[in-house]
């Protein structure tokens, strides 16, 4: 990863991480807003559904609060319990209608009450007492048999010290079963306190508004093991009936579930029912078509403004990385011009930020490069190149100090006498062409120019820096001197002869000068009997001394002079003139 | 007034008692038979029932105490011409007496003696009669009873109302005192069947053999 990343482009790290940060902020609010859609609609369909649970539970209140009053009196009725007395059931349905007949009667109904389908009486052991006539109600053929079960299972569960309960039952009718309230009644003889039977009154449960066909909300109730609903296919009801059953265990919850491919949440809650009546539950769907799509319309938004985060972020990316990579590539080139020694090289400063900074630094960089090398030119010009590096490089001890060096002097014979006829322009040219030539002898043979003075030329072997041999390399650029010296007489205007002395032994070479001017030269004995000896020589000779004689041997034939006498120096000092070359002219 | 009700309404039963030891002189040829019957417990106060309230604020009195009827039945039965009365009246917000026992064919009447309606029916098989709301002195007609059994009656003004006549198809039967005391005199002498009636679920029988002049003692259960 590190090695993929590091490989990676300025330009791509800086969209990759741009690019990260734009999908995990789009991401986050994606997450967010999923979640809080979700727990709004959750909070709205468990709000709904309690409404409509309360507004079910009054409704029923209304329209039962009524009948259950006439129930109630009706079992206290003396007529009743007189009947009850006897045993007789056909007095007893007679009683019972002529005090129920407003409640069965379609005409004369009871406000906000359906006209009852059936009325029952139970005798005390719990088994439904069969009708005479059609006045308590005709079922349905299929209907009879199971709610005379159901029945007698709600009489015989029924408390001691209840009066009254409640409950649900599925109806078998003509065409589909039909749900009915059913309110049960104990009879009891209030004088003699023993219980007689009970009465049981069913009404057709009407689907109320709420529980109408609404695309969003689809209301249901759930009896027995059978989902009634007139909102749901068939396929529907068994679907959702099938899930309720798993979860009657709790009294209320909800999951969620589909129909025709419309995702749904379905709330549940238990009703109220007495003990031997089957299990009902109230139950609401409510389609999550809408905060669905709402929350696909969210989500579109979200990616909508991650898409254009992304867009915006690759071409600021790319803005910033070639506001980077435009000035590092002129450094890179730059630094290439600086490294093949062009130093007048400068980038433009595009602007004041790091990279700005970076390039005004180079700027000034290489100016200082820039004015070194030509500090170092000029130094190469008036000092010997060599001395000049070793300066450089401050490779000299600070002072002096001894050295073993062959110092070598040549200088033009007749000189003086030669150029007092010639201008000074002729003169210098004839100063610098002969100069020049044995400044490049010299230099061939990895001598040191210490100075000219006038016609003389004064160079150093050994020092600054030994290369071994010093004598003999001394002796040879003497040779190459008058070589080339004779060469050039055979081109120039004007014949020059030279001649050259050369010494060797301990000198103390140093920087020397006042504290502003220094120059890099040797000082001794060795340096004047040197000079003495250029001066001794005769037109195109080479004059050593004997330390350089001895340092030489026989290497380069010489031969002894008798003792020459030489100005600053006692007595006669050996002095040997080295044989030309032979095959020279 | 009040005062005056209930005097007359003591001295009916005065009258009604005598009657009934009065027995005429064939019964005294039989044998007697006497004892103790122990009676089940006075029964709880009923229901409160707040539909209702004696409107001139008058005191519900408390039912008749239980009592038993004790009777032979017998296929000799002496024949007579003239046709027996009784009397269940409706006195304190009760029927009085609480449990009347007649023979069959026997005429009762149903006098009212509180200041407040009265509204006797009964759905019972053997009399089935609804005699409809009615005041003091309006005397509703008297009623036979023709058919031997039970015979509930109920106030349908005042439900805690409740009055039972119990037909017999013989002339020897004898109804307890409260403490459950009885004495039956008359009865053919002979093997006999000897029957208390306590409940309509409750009625227990004995065989007696009875001698002519003798007194046989006899204590249910």
């Amino acid at each position: 990863m590190s090695l993929s990343l590091t490989a990676l482009s300025f330009r791509w790290k800086l969209f990759l991480a741009m690019m990260l940060v734009v999908t995990a902020v789009a991401g986050g609010a994606l997450l967010v807003t999923q979640q809080a859609v979700a727990a709004t609609y959750a909070k709205i369909f468990r709000e709904r559904f309690r409404a409509e649970a309360d507004l079910f539970s009054a409704a029923q209140d209304a329209r039962l609060a009524a009948v259950k009053d006439k129930c109630l009196e009706l079992a206290r009725s003396v007529r009743l319990v007189a009947a009850f007395e006897e045993s007789d059931a056909a007095l007893l349905y007679t009683i019972a209608f002529d005090e129920l007949r407003k409640v069965m009667s379609p005409d004369v109904g009871l406000r906000a009450l359906r006209p009852a389908t059936f009325f029952r009486l139970i005798d005390r052991g719990g088994a439904v007492l069969p009708p005479p006539d059609a006045r308590a109600g005709v079922l349905d053929r299929a209907a009879v048999e199971p709610t005379k079960r159901a029945l007698s299972t709600a009489a015989r569960a029924m408390g001691e010290n209840e009066t009254q309960a409640f409950g649900y039952l599925a109806l078998a009718g003509p065409e589909r079963s039909e749900l009915h309230e059913v309110v049960l009644t104990r009879i009891v003889d209030p004088v003699r306190r023993r219980p007689l039977g009970a009465l049981a009154i069913g009404f057709p449960l009407v689907e109320s508004p709420v529980t109408g066909a609404s695309t969003l909300v689809r209301s249901a109730l759930w009896v027995g093991g059978e989902l009634h609903s007139r909102a749901l296919s068939e396929a529907a009801r068994r679907q959702v009936s099938g899930e309720l059953a798993r979860r009657t265990a709790t009294a209320s919850g909800e999951w969620r579930t589909a129909i025709g491919g419309v995702p749904q949440q379905v709330l549940f809650r238990a009703l109220p029912r007495g003990d031997g009546f089957p299990l009902a539950e109230q139950v609401s769907l409510y389609s999550l078509a809408e905060p669905l799509a709402e929350e696909a319309r969210l989500r579109r938004l979200v990616l909508a403004f991650g898409a254009l985060g992304l867009a915006a972020a690759l071409v600021l990316s790319l803005q910033i990385s070639r506001g980077l990579s435009v000035p590092i590539r002129e450094l890179v080139a730059a630094t290439s011009e600086i490294q093949r020694g062009n130093f007048s090289i400068q980038v433009p400063v595009r602007a004041r930020d790091e990279v700005g900074r970076l390039a005004g630094s180079f700027n000034e960089m290489a100016t200082g490069l820039e004015l070194k090398e030509r500090y170092r030119s000029l130094l190469d010009l008036v000092a010997d190149k060599q001395v000049a590096s070793e300066l450089l490089s401050g490779g000299f001890a600070l002072g002096g100090e001894l050295r073993e060096v062959t110092v070598l002097f040549c200088d033009i014979r007749g000189f003086t006498a030669l150029t007092e006829q010639m201008s000074p322009t002729d003169v210098v040219e004839l100063v610098n062409e002969h100069m020049t030539a044995m400044t490049a002898i010299v230099y061939e043979h990895r001598g040191v120019v210490d100075k000219f003075v006038g016609d003389l030329v004064m160079a150093l072997f050994g020092a600054p820096k030994s290369y071994g041999e010093d004598a003999l390399s001394a002796l040879r650029c003497a040779r190459g001197m008058v070589a080339a010296r004779q060469r050039l007489n055979a081109t120039s205007r004007h014949r020059l002869e030279v001649g050259i002395g050369v010494a060797s032994g301990m000198v103390v070479a140093g920087r020397m000068g006042s504290s502003d001017r220094l120059s890099y030269s040797v000082l001794g004995e060795r340096v004047n009997l040197a000079s003495r000896l250029c001066s001794a020589a005769g037109p195109m000779e080479i004059l050593v001394d004997e330390t350089t004689y001895l340092h030489i041997g026989s290497e380069i034939g010489a031969d002894p002079l008798p003792g020459l006498t030489l100005r600053g120096f006692s007595g006669l000092m050996p002095a040997f003139r080295v044989r030309p070359e032979s095959g020279a002219p | 007034m009040a005062r005056s009700d209930s005097g007359r309404a003591a001295l009916l039963s005065g009258l009604i008692w005598l009657a009934s030891l009065g027995a005429p002189s064939w019964a005294r040829a039989g044998a007697v038979v006497e004892g103790t019957v122990t009676l089940p417990d006075r029964p709880p106060p009923p229901l409160p029932n707040s539909r209702y309230q004696t409107k001139t604020g008058a005191e519900v009195g408390p039912p008749d105490a239980p009592a038993a009827v004790i009777f032979v039945e017998s296929s000799v039965r002496p024949s007579r011409a003239d046709t027996r009365r009784a009397e269940m009246a409706q006195h304190h917000y009760q029927f009085a007496p609480g449990l009347l026992a007649i023979e069959r064919g026997s005429a009762v009447m149903f006098p009212n003696l509180d200041d407040e309606y009265h509204s006797v029916f009964s759905y019972s098989k053997p009399k089935r009669f609804d005699l409809g709301r009615y005041r003091k002195n309006e005397q509703p007609a008297e009623l036979v009873f023709d058919q031997p059994g039970l015979v509930k009656l109920f106030c349908e003004i005042h439900d805690h109302m409740r009055g039972w006549i119990l037909v017999l198809d013989t002339p020897y039967f004898a109804k307890t005192s409260k403490e459950g005391r009885y004495r039956l005199d008359g009865v053919p002498a002979g093997h006999q069947l000897l029957k208390v009636w306590v409940d309509e679920d409750l009625v227990w029988e004995r065989p007696v053999d009875l001698v002519e002049g003798g007194t046989l003692h006899a204590d249910f259960p």
